[in-house]
Order: C-alpha cells, then structure tokens, then sequence
C-alpha cells in the first residue's frame, strides 16, 4: 500500500531543509575547501634575481665571481720553521685554536712550503719565519711591513704548537672577524662597529664565567702542608682575591663588551700525580695535546684537567688554573701563559704568592677579552699592522655574501619554475624581498669609500641578504604540499565528502523530481 | 476546560497528543491550560514535596561526596573523559591565579574559559578558598545543579509541553541530579556544570515568554560554551512564537543577542586588556589547537594527518556541526524545544572538546520528552553501547597513558562506540519524534487491544 501523499506544506518544509543543507555546503564548505587546499603561490619577482649581479658589475666593476669561496690567506712557511714539523700540522693546530672547521671558515691560512704563493683575489701574501730564542719561553709574534710573520721560539721542540699559537696571535682579529661574518651566520645585523664586538681570545660571548682551579701535585702538598692549602682561612683569602679582581673587571673597560662576568666562590682543586694518566674530559676548546705540549717544556707530566664544578650559564667560561708544581721542576720565578678560548695558567715560584697570582690572571683575562682595538703597552701586539688587509677582507666577504645571495635566490627561482605544486607563501616574498634590499644597500656602502664604517655596513648588508635568501629557501611552508600528491588528495577528499555528498544529492534529486511532477500537474490541469 | 481551549490559547505547539486524556491527565491538563495566561507572566510554581526530596537528596549526595572522598575533585578531574581542558577546573585555578596576580591568563596557553569564570570565581574568593574541595566551591556547583534540575523541571511543566504526556517533576529532577554522569561532571568541577545551567534557564525563561531574560542567559551560555550559539535559531522560533513571527521581532531578538554577546566580550577584554583571549578561547576551540585525547573524535584525526590538511580538516569538522543547525530548526519549526534537545545532542558528538556531561544534559533534556518513548526502537541497544563505552573508555586511557601497554587506537575505538551510541540516540529520538507528527499526534502510549 503506497504511503498517502505528502501534503503541500510537507514538500516545502523538506524543499527548505534539503536547499538549506545546500546553502552551508556551496557558500561555506566550497570557498574553504578551495580556500584550505589551494596551493599559494605568491608571485617572486624572478627577473630582478638575474639583474642583481648585473647591477654588482656593471655599477661597481665588481664581478661577484671574482673571489673564490673561501678567503685562502697564503702563507709561505720557511725551512727554519719545519725543522719538526710540517706545514699540515701547524694548519691543524691553528685549526684547533681558531675553533672553527674547515668548512665553516670563509678564512683559513693556506701554509705552503713554497716561497711564492698564488695571490686571489687581491689577498696580500705573508711569509713565516720562525727564529729561536732562549730568552723567552713564550712563543711572541712579530708583523713587519713587508707581511713577514716572525714567531720566536724557544726551541724546535714541541714547536708545532707555539708556531701555530705565534699564528694564530697574528691573524687572531682576522679569524674571529670572519668566523663570526662568515657566511652561515649573522647573528647580529644590527651591530655597531665591529671593532667593539671582536676578542682576541675568546669567541664573543655576552656572558662569562671565570672558573679558578688550584691544581697541586702531591709532593707539594706534602711540603706546604695540607693544612695551610686546604684550610678555610686560604679559601677565604682565595676568595677576597677573587672578588677584589672580579670588581676591577666589572669597572673596567671591559664592562663595555661584556654584560655579565661571574666567578665561581670557591676555588676547585685538582691533584697531580707524578703517573702518566690518561686525560679526563676537558674544556670543549682546549685538546689535551695541545696543553700537554705546552707543558712539556717544562717537563711536567701530563695533567689532568677535570671540569670544575662550575654551574654557571653563561655563554663562555673561562678557566684559569693556579699550578702548584712540584718540587722536581725547580722553577725560580713565577710563569704563566695564556691558552685562547680556554684560559690561562699560572705556575707558582719558589715563593708562591697570591697577590701577584691573581695579577697575573687579570691580565690574562684582559688580554683574552679585550677587543683587538685594545693594544697593549709593551708593544708586543702588532695586530695594527693588519687593519688596512681587514678593510679588504671584509669587502671580499661582502663580495662573497652578496654572491650566495644571488646563487640562494637563483636557485629560489629555479625551484619555484620547475615545481608548480610548492606552495610559495607570503612570508617567502617578505624574505626575497628584505634579501633584495639588503642586496642594494650592501651595494650602495661597497661603493663608499674604504673607512672603518663603510665597509662594515657593506658586509652586515650583504650578510643579511645571504641570510634572508637562505631563509626564503629553506621555509618551511613551502614544504607542504610537497609530499602530497594529487592522487592522495582525492583518497583523503573521498571519504570525507563523500558520505555528505550522497544524502545531498539524493534529497536534491527528489525536490527536482517533485518540481517537475507539479509542472507535469499543472500543465494537465490547465489542459 | 477542553483541549480545544488550549489549542485556541496557545497557537504555537501543534497538538501532538490530540485524544481524550485519562481522567488524571485531562485534569492536570486543564490545570496547565486554565492557568496558561497567568503562567506567561508569573514566576514559576512550587514544586511539590516529592521534587524537593529529590532536590535535598541530591545536595546531600553531592556534600557527602565532596566530604568523604576529598581526592575525587582531582581524581575526576584528571579524566579526559570528565573534564577537558576547556572546562578543566585545575586550568580555571592557574588562570585564576594569573589574573589575581595583574597577569593576562590567556598567555601561555594554559586557560581557555571564558573571562566570565575568572570573574565568578574571583567573586566567591571572597567568601572562602577556591580549592575544588571547599565549601563556597561545594555551594556554587551544587546549586549550579539544582538550578537546573528546577529549570528542567519547569520547562517540563511550562505550555510549551503542557499538552504532552510528561514525566512527573520529581523524576526529571532526579534523572538529571542523579545521573552518574551528571554527578561526576559536577564533583570534577567541571565548569560545563555552570554553562549548562545558563543554557537551561534560557530555555526556561523562553518557555515562560521572559523572552529578555532568556536571551541574556543564551547569551551568557554561549560565552561560556561557544557551541550554544547554535541554539539561536530555534530560540529565535521559541521567542517568536508568542508574537507575530516577523522580520522585525526576529531582528528585535537577534540584535538583543548579538548585543547581549557583545558586552560579554567586552568585559573580557576590559578584563585581560587585549583581544588576545578570543583566540585563547574561542580559537583554541574553533581551531582545535590543544591537541589532547578527549571522548570526541577529533584528537585522532589531528594526531595523524599532515599539516597540509589540517586547517581543511578543522573547518570540515566545526562545518559538521553547523550544517545541522538550520534543517533541524526548518523541519521541527514546530517544536523548537524538540529542535534544540537535537541540537545539542549533535554538537555533543560533533564538537571539538566533548565530555560526558555533555551527554548528561542531552538525557536529561530528552526526559521531558516522555510522550516519545514508546516510539523509541533502539533505546536498549543504544543504552548499552553508551554503557560499554562509558565503562572501557577509563580502563583503556590507563592502559595506554599510564601503563604503556595500549595505544591510543584502543580509547579511540571506544570513542567511536560511545559516538555510534549517541547517534542511534539522536536518529531514533528524531525518528520517533517525527513518526508521532506523521502518525497525526496518536499517543502512542496508548495500547492497542484486539478483540
């Protein structure tokens, strides 16, 4: 038996509900489904890319291709420095104070045996020679005004590292200039002039903590007296040192590079046995070789340098070791010798004497934490000498940021032309756009004149466009359809829209049906 | 007085039952209909003794609770089927503690309420510790639910069900006070307890003709629990339906609304002093962005797809919910309390942070349709999935949470039952509902002999 028939006011109550379903889907689910899968594509401007290079050599004569990747610095290493050594291992011992890979460096010393080095890219050529002198058991350096490097030192033994240390206090500047405007990284674009912001002997860093260790063998123990070394009036006495010297820091010049410099309380001690020993973990910048060569000239047995108990969280801490040597060493008067990025050490006399101790560690600290600008009194430093080359390095660096700018865009490009299904967000033409800019104003400052200002604002612009350009690549919006194909796409939209779909239709189908049943009717009736 | 006078009177409901009542229900209902004039405009009458009985019971019970087992606030609390971090009472108390300390609560993406909670809750400070068991804590929500079970029971009394065949007050009272569900939802502290309250009383005051006072709560309802704003189309019917249905009485109530909805959010941002909580609050839960398992069915879907989908997704699923919203109130035009009992029932199921309060309210909402029941097919079946998963849904979040020894498959797959449950629910309740309209109002609690 058929059902009775629906009334008027039925089928048009079932018309409204069947439409108003319709409603939502059309004008809500369809603009955002398009609006939620629609692959945005924000237009670059590809073709300023290819002018960008253009406009570095027709406006300024620069080809960016004029310099190779990495700033090459040839060095020519006479005979008198190879005596027991090779010019590999000083470049790795220069390697492992300069702290920095291969890799990451715009600026390595190329070493060479050979009188005369290939010159790119306008780059002055040195020449090194080592001297010995008894005089000193320090390894100095001296620049003359023909770039010859002199390292003097006191004997061939062990001379690899005191070359390399001699090095390395040449191009010291030079090195942490580069290693931190190199071009993996910025991190600060808005520096002030960067002669400020630069160390001799540690990487930058905000913060730093000095951490004191009084090492003491055994023997020396026996003959001070535990008592007198470990007694609570030496720590107190230690402490008022340490104090007295972090309050001299704190009002001093270096205030001005450093926000926070913090010592631990108490002193660490460490003990030295006469055994050879294996080395412990160490300071992450100083290797056990190289210490232990240094050592070495003192004839002392290896030691084992243990982390102190220091907890602080700055961003750099520094050890400074006060070495009770034993009594086998016969060491008269006091020495000391400063290790870049880790510390100092400082080895008693016969007559041990805190007072002139922690002088000495503040002039170490001075030294490894003042700016190059610094120059000290005795003359010793000739890092002057290279400021006029760093005016050049710095805009071959900018040269070479501005030229992985360009490679990072164009290959950008090139990305984007031949994957029509990566999304290209907004945030991706924010950065092309800020990377362009900083490419102009680079350009616009490399073409000022040579100052101290011009050329460092050069290098930051040009290291921001390098910067920007990388982070356009590397969004990671633009990732995000990548993996999904098309095919994926309708086994996901399938089963979602599907079963709302069918009731849809089936409800529309039957209000087209019953619409056209009533035309049928009513063309009869007026039949 | 007869039916007939009713009908006259109240033009709104068409006669779903229209017999000859018993003896017994033909005189409450010529009560109902003698005093439906003088109903519209006085308060609400007394209960009777029985109503009251179940209401004290229930504060007891709720004291006890509260009393004997102190650790049950945090105990309950902790399940993600009782409480979600919308309505999380321990949230509520960090955000609290932000706001009183001059700190905006809606950084760190720990609170998501509605400002109005920081305000109520800072108001009973005053009179004692906020903790979930003290005693202020304790007489709030225990009121909370008093108020509705009185607003429950009202409703069922109210004209706009007069002419139907209902259950006693008392039973409705106690099938909301003494819903387990119900009870833990209030013992956790849940501040849906509160929301729902709101929501009730505005169906109340709706039935009631206090038409202003009913937008106010719907207003406030849906600040607190934003899915209640889908409510508004068959409350516009509701408020409508004693005056001419016209475009200027649907704006009149709709401007009231948006208004009334308005100056909430104004406090909310005179209070945190930024816009900035809209999106901790409505955006957290329009965009799903505290990704934690719950008793819906969103958590898994967001757990495994890839980002690319997710905001097609988001809007898909809060589109499920909506797109109900206007056919319902099209097709029960004529009963828009049987419209809103739906529309809850669908967004208990379709939004984005459900909890088995959420259910609690939709029984209880559905016990004042008792002249359904017998049109009901699969009430038993339904019963016992709810059942089955109410019961294994803790047992696997523990074994996969705490034990390590399940996965979230396990708790998902008893989402899925308890949502397959409450949709057999919510069709056949609507099958049934529409059936008694197709069937010409027969009671069908009337029995049929054969001779």
């Amino acid at each position: 038996m058929p059902p009775p028939p629906e009334s008027a006011e039925a089928i048009i109550l079932r018309r409204k509900v069947v439409l108003s379903f319709w409603a939502v889907f059309l004008f809500l689910g369809l603009p955002l489904w398009f609006q939620t899968t629609t692959i945005h594509r924000t237009p670059l401007p590809l073709s300023v890319f290819q002018t960008l290079d253009d406009e570095l050599q027709g406006g300024y004569g620069i080809r960016s291709d004029d310099c190779p990747g990495i700033l090459r610095v040839p060095v020519g290493v006479k005979e008198s420095c190879l005596f027991d050594t090779t010019t590999g291992e000083i470049s790795e011992q220069v390697k492992l104070l300069a702290g920095t890979e291969e890799n990451q460096s715009v600026f390595s010393l190329q070493l060479s045996d050979r009188r005369e080095c290939r010159t790119d890219c306008a780059i002055p050529k040195y020449s090194l020679d080592c001297i010995i002198s008894d005089r000193t058991p320090l390894p100095k350096v001296k620049v003359s005004e023909s770039d010859e490097i002199r390292v003097y030192i006191p004997s061939h033994v062990g001379s690899k590292a005191m070359i390399a240390k001699g090095l390395y206090d040449a191009f010291v500047g030079d090195i942490l200039f580069f290693n931190k405007h190199h071009l993996g990284s910025i991190d600060r674009a808005a520096l002030p002039d960067v002669e400020s912001t630069m160390y001799r002997g540690a990487p930058y860093a905000d913060a730093v903590h000095l951490s004191f260790t009084l090492l003491i063998s055994l023997d020396t123990l026996s003959s001070y007296g535990e008592i007198e070394v470990l007694s609570p009036e030496f720590q107190s006495e230690w402490r008022g040192h340490v104090e007295k010297l972090l309050n001299i820091l704190q009002s001093g010049e270096l205030s001005r590079y450093l926000s926070s410099i913090t010592f631990d309380t108490d002193v660490g001690f460490q003990y030295m046995t006469d055994s050879k020993q294996e080395w412990a973990r160490l300071e992450e910048d100083v290797s056990p070789e190289k210490l232990s060569s240094l050592l070495d000239t003192w004839d002392l047995q290896p030691i084992t340098l243990l982390n102190t108990n220091s907890k602080s969280s700055a961003s750099k801490v520094l050890q400074f070791v006060y070495f009770l040597p034993p009594h086998s060493a016969n060491t008269k008067s006091s020495l000391s010798f400063t290790v870049a990025n880790w510390g100092g050490v400082v080895m008693a006399g016969d007559r041990p004497d805190l007072h002139s101790t922690m002088r000495t560690f503040e002039k170490q600290i001075d030294k490894l934490l003042s700016p190059v600008s610094f120059s000290l009194a005795d003359g010793s430093w000739k890092s002057r000498k290279l400021l006029p080359h760093r005016h050049e390095f710095a805009r071959i660096a900018t040269i070479m940021n501005l030229r992985g700018a360009v490679e990072t865009l164009s290959a950008l490009s090139r990305l984007v032309s031949s994957l029509p299904e990566m999304a290209v967000p907004l945030t991706v033409r924010d950065l092309v756009d800020a990377a362009v800019k900083e490419w102009r104003s680079a350009v616009t400052y490399l073409h000022a004149d040579i100052d101290g200002v011009a050329e460092n604002r050069a290098l930051r612009h040009a290291a921001a466009a390098a910067r920007f350009a990388r982070l356009a690549v590397f969004d990671k919006n633009m990732m995000l359809n990548m993996f999904v194909p098309f095919e994926h796409k309708i086994a996901v939209y399938l089963p979602l829209l599907g079963p709302v779909l069918v009731p849809l239709v089936a409800g529309l189908r039957r209000v087209i049906i019953e619409s056209r049943k009533k035309k049928v009717s009513r063309k009869k009736k007026e039949q | 007085m007869q039916i007939r006078s009713c009908r006259e009177i109240d033009n709104i409901t068409l006669s779903l039952v229209d017999i000859t009542y018993t003896s017994n229900q033909q005189a409450r209902c010529s009560q109902t209909c003698y005093d439906t004039r003088l109903n519209y405009h006085r308060p609400l009458a007394l209960m009777d003794w029985r109503t009251c009985a179940a209401i004290f019971a229930a504060a007891i019970l709720r004291q006890s609770l509260s009393f004997l087992f102190p650790s049950l606030h945090s105990l309950l609390g902790q399940h993600v089927e009782v409480t979600t971090t919308m309505t999380s009472f321990k949230q509520m108390k960090e955000g609290l503690h932000l706001y009183e300390i001059g700190l905006s609560p809606y950084n760190g993406g720990v609170y998501h309420q509605a400002p109005i909670f920081l305000l109520l809750f800072k108001f009973a400070g005053k009179f004692g510790p906020t903790s979930p068991d003290s005693f202020i804590i304790n007489v709030l929500y225990t009121f909370a639910d008093i108020i509705t079970a009185y607003f429950l029971c009202a409703i069922s009394k109210s004209p706009k069900l007069a002419k139907t065949n209902q259950l006693a007050d008392w039973v409705i009272a106690a099938l909301y006070l003494f819903n387990p569900l119900v009870v833990a939802t209030n013992i956790s502290r849940s501040t849906a307890v509160l929301s729902n309250a709101t929501m009730v009383g505005s169906i109340a005051y709706a039935c009631y003709n206090k038409n202003i006072l009913s937008v106010i709560f719907l207003a406030v309802a849906s600040h607190a629990n934003f899915y209640t704003i889908y409510l508004v189309p068959p409350f516009l019917l509701l408020w409508t339906s004693t005056t001419n249905t016209s475009t200027a009485s649907v704006t009149k109530y709709l401007f009231l609304y948006i208004t009334a909805s308005a100056g909430l959010a104004s406090i909310g941002y005179f209070m945190t002093g930024s816009w900035q909580y809209l999106s901790a609050t409505y955006g957290s839960l329009l965009f799903f962005k505290d990704l934690v398992p719950n008793m819906g069915l969103w958590w898994y879907f967001f757990m495994e797809m890839f980002d690319f989908f997710r905001p097609l997704f988001t809007y898909i699923f809060q589109l499920y919910s909506l797109i109900y919203v206007l056919p319902i109130t099209f097709r029960l035009h004529n009963y828009p309390l049987m419209a809103i009992t739906c529309i809850v029932g669908i967004t208990t199921i379709s939004k984005s942070y459900p909890e088995i309060g959420d259910l609690g309210m939709y029984i209880s909402l559905l016990s004042l349709f008792r002249f359904i029941f017998p049109n009901v097919r699969y009430a038993l079946f339904a019963a016992l999935v709810i059942l089955h998963s109410l019961v294994l849904a803790p047992n696997f979040y523990h074994l996969w949470i705490y034990l390590g020894s399940g996965n979230a498959n396990f708790i998902y797959a008893i989402t899925l039952v308890y949502t397959i449950g409450l949709t057999i629910i919510i069709t056949d309740t609507l099958r049934a509902a529409l059936r008694i309209e197709f069937d010409g109002g027969a009671d069908p609690s009337k029995s049929v002999i054969q001779i």
